[in-house]
């Protein structure tokens, strides 16, 4: 108390106030809070019948900038202003940037088609003898007869080309989530302020559901697996660009200082050094990023993509809740066979690592 | 540095693969057809007339995934003014808006509709069993309601069996709803305002208690009657008239009405097992094996038209920039001549 006296002797009542405040107990704070809430809500209801409006369309500000969107009614009202902007500006740009979007959607297109007829053209005997041979190497017996079994179980139940056309569905979007998230995160690592404006966009890439954005894409891709493609890369890119960046931020500073003591550039740091260490995690977003993208299968079924996801859309559009059942497990099991693996390599790197050091 | 080179050696591999697999698929391209929504009977009854026609060898369908993908695709080709074959159906406020504002569209002409093609067609199990094919039947657009209806709130029934809503009033509300962006509920205010097209369904006494809500004299909801509930079907025109609809029941004749909203297949099932009660549109033949269904068991009932305008679909609609373009390609058959198909090609259609 006598602190607080003196203080407001000494720098005035402003810095005074704050003090005196901040010493109040917490009761009387948050009584004094609830009572002006009050005080606010009275006063509005006093004002209007039902409350008060949002002020939607204050300064005209609405109209100006709803004007050159629209071609009927000039919106008064933010929200409209809003989404008649967006509208134009992507009807604008499927108009104009056909340039882009036609060669980018075509080239997506080559390669996952050469994907998809390898897989199919393969018998799939070899197919599976090739999981096997993956997963003994990698993860041991049990997930090898896991998948040798369920493998098989899929074909016999007459899923087998849905189960290629979605694994093909799976590469390319996996492999060009890559392509963007390695580059990203490398680059995010390197820079707080780019991380710092990088993150927000990524939660808002993971949170956004997925419909908002899988309709636009269809008119900048047209129909079919190029546009399920990139709605699963916008979905299922933002764990890779994190954990590479992660990964990198980790390489211990020890590590690095090392490194540079001996005189190697950043190039090499990175190359050498940063990037190998940071596999591991590397390996757990590429991971993420395919569970995320195997999710993502019925959805972009919505938006014509093949596979698995098809059938799933289709039977339940028929009301054969069996078959849908039957799509529904090809992917749980993709999901697992494809996770464990993923899985199984980091560990193999991680061990190699820690274990190379000795 | 061994793993490094097995990996390059994969990599070779994989590509060399990529390669070959690129050069060996793509035979001549054929044209797409945008078909109907997964699931749907059109599919089916799309890939029979496709099959008919003898226009397989040439033209392949793409599914469009759902509604909204259809959608989307459509009117994304229309914005680049490109060349698309595509399936839809009216009215409905995607033709609505092609006609408005993106010149309209042609509807190829196909062999005539005939009762015994069209059994010929449904009797198919597969595409491939179909000789014969021809176009759709005018479709029926009904109103249905639950059984117990017609006993707890006949009143309602009355009205709904009245009710036929014309081309004018489609149009209307479809356009305002589009020029406006306003709620579902709000166009159909202001469209009961603007018409007096309703006010011949409504009984009289009906009639006086909604001029009485509108002078905001009493009306609404009595709260001793059973609440009605909706089906709303995720489309427009749907939607638009369950709007109306609901206005009128809720002041005109003081029920209690509410809404559940979903997919077309789900909402039949919820009408048939007594989650909803009214569905102001149920389009046949397109949704005949769910209504076969959901009639069987006798708890549904169907009172009436709900469109006055003969609805149609088509699997054969081209732009009309499509059709000026290109004089001679009016009928399906003229989709064998390469020069027609291959307007359609589309990479990846095989």
């Amino acid at each position: 108390m006598a602190a607080t006296v003196a203080s407001r002797d000494a720098n005035g009542s402003r810095e005074g106030l704050r003090q005196r405040l901040s010493a109040l107990p917490g009761r009387y704070v948050y009584g004094g809070g609830l009572a002006a809430l009050l005080a606010v809500t009275l006063i509005f209801l006093g004002l209007g019948q039902t409350g008060v409006e949002f002020p939607t369309n204050f300064f005209g500000i609405s109209e100006r900038i709803g004007e050159p969107c629209t071609k009927g009614a000039t919106p008064d009202n933010l929200g409209r202003a809003t989404s008649e902007c967006v509208d134009t500006a992507i009807f604008w740009t499927v108009r104009n940037f056909d340039f882009v979007f036609g060669p980018v959607s075509d080239t997506v297109l080559q390669f996952l088609l050469a994907i998809e007829r390898v897989l199919l053209w393969l018998p799939w005997p070899v197919v599976i003898a090739a999981v096997v041979l993956l997963s003994s190497r990698l993860a041991g017996t049990r997930l090898t007869i896991f998948a040798a079994l369920t493998l098989f179980g899929l074909g016999a139940l007459g899923l087998w080309p849905s189960t290629m056309e979605t694994l093909a569905l799976i590469v390319v979007a996996v492999t060009i989530s890559i392509a963007i998230a390695i580059p990203m995160g490398v680059v995010v690592a390197r820079s707080d302020t780019l991380d710092a404006m990088v993150r927000p966009v990524l939660d808002a890439m993971q949170t956004m559901p997925s419909f908002v954005y899988l309709v636009p894409v269809v008119m900048f891709f047209g129909i079919g697996n190029v546009s399920a493609i990139f709605a699963t890369v916008i979905y299922a890119v933002p764990p890779a660009i994190r954990l590479t960046s992660l990964g990198i931020r980790q390489v211990s500073p020890g590590v690095v200082e090392a490194a540079r003591s001996f005189g190697t550039t950043s190039r090499q740091l990175l190359w050498k050094v940063q990037i190998p260490m940071a596999v591991p995690t590397i390996m757990a977003g590429i991971n993420q990023t395919t569970m995320m993208a195997l999710a993502m299968v019925v959805i972009a079924s919505l938006v014509g993509a093949g596979g698995l996801g098809e059938d799933v859309n289709r039977a339940l559009g028929r009301l054969e809740p069996g078959k849908a059942l039957l799509g529904g497990i090809g992917i749980v099991v993709l999901a697992i066979i494809i996770d464990r693996l993923t899985q199984a390599a980091a560990r193999k790197r991680q061990e190699a690592l820690t274990g190379g050091g000795r | 540095m061994k793993m490094l080179k097995k990996g390059w050696l994969l990599g070779a591999l994989a590509a060399m693969l990529l390669a070959l697999a690129t050069a060996c698929g793509g035979d001549a391209e054929k044209g797409a057809l945008i078909t109907c929504i997964p699931g749907w009977e059109c599919e089916k009854v799309n890939e029979k007339q496709l099959h008919g026609y003898g226009l397989d060898e040439v033209i392949t369908l793409v599914n469009p995934g759902s509604y909204e993908g259809l959608n989307s695709e459509i009117l994304g080709a229309f914005e680049r003014q490109e060349n698309i074959l595509f399936y839809y159906w009216g009215p409905e406020t995607l033709p609505a808006k092609l006609i408005n504002e993106y010149g309209g569209f042609v509807r190829l002409e196909e062999p005539a509709y005939s009762e015994a093609c069209w059994d010929h067609m449904s009797a198919a199990e597969e595409a491939a069993d179909v000789t014969q094919a021809c176009q759709y039947p005018d479709a029926q657009v009904l109103i249905a309601v639950r059984s117990e209806l017609l006993e707890s709130a006949p009143d309602v029934v009355e009205f709904l069996s009245n009710w036929t809503l014309s081309d004018d009033g489609v149009n209307a509300l479809l356009g305002r709803l589009d020029e406006t962006g306003d709620s579902y509920e709000d166009v159909a205010a202001w469209w009961m305002q603007q018409s007096q097209e309703w006010a011949a369904w409504v009984a009289p006494e009906a009639m006086s208690n909604l001029v009485a809500a509108a002078s905001g004299a009493g009306g609404g909801p009595d709260s001793s009657k059973p609440t009605l509930i909706f089906s709303d079907l995720n489309w427009s025109t749907a939607l638009l008239q369950n709007a109306v609809a609901r206005i009128i029941i809720e002041n005109g004749y003081g029920y209690p009405t509410d809404a559940v909203a979903g997919a077309t297949i789900p909402m039949m099932q919820a009408l048939a097992a007594g989650d909803t009660h009214i569905s102001m549109e149920i389009w046949l033949p397109n949704q005949q094996a769910a209504w076969t269904e959901a009639t069987a068991a006798g708890t549904v009932t169907e009172i009436g038209d709900s469109l006055a305008s003969v609805a149609w679909q088509s699997a054969f609609l081209i732009p009309q920039y499509t059709a000026d373009a290109n004089p001679g390609l009016r009928h399906v058959d003229d989709l064998k001549k390469e020069e027609y198909y291959s307007l359609f090609a589309r990479p990846g259609a095989e």
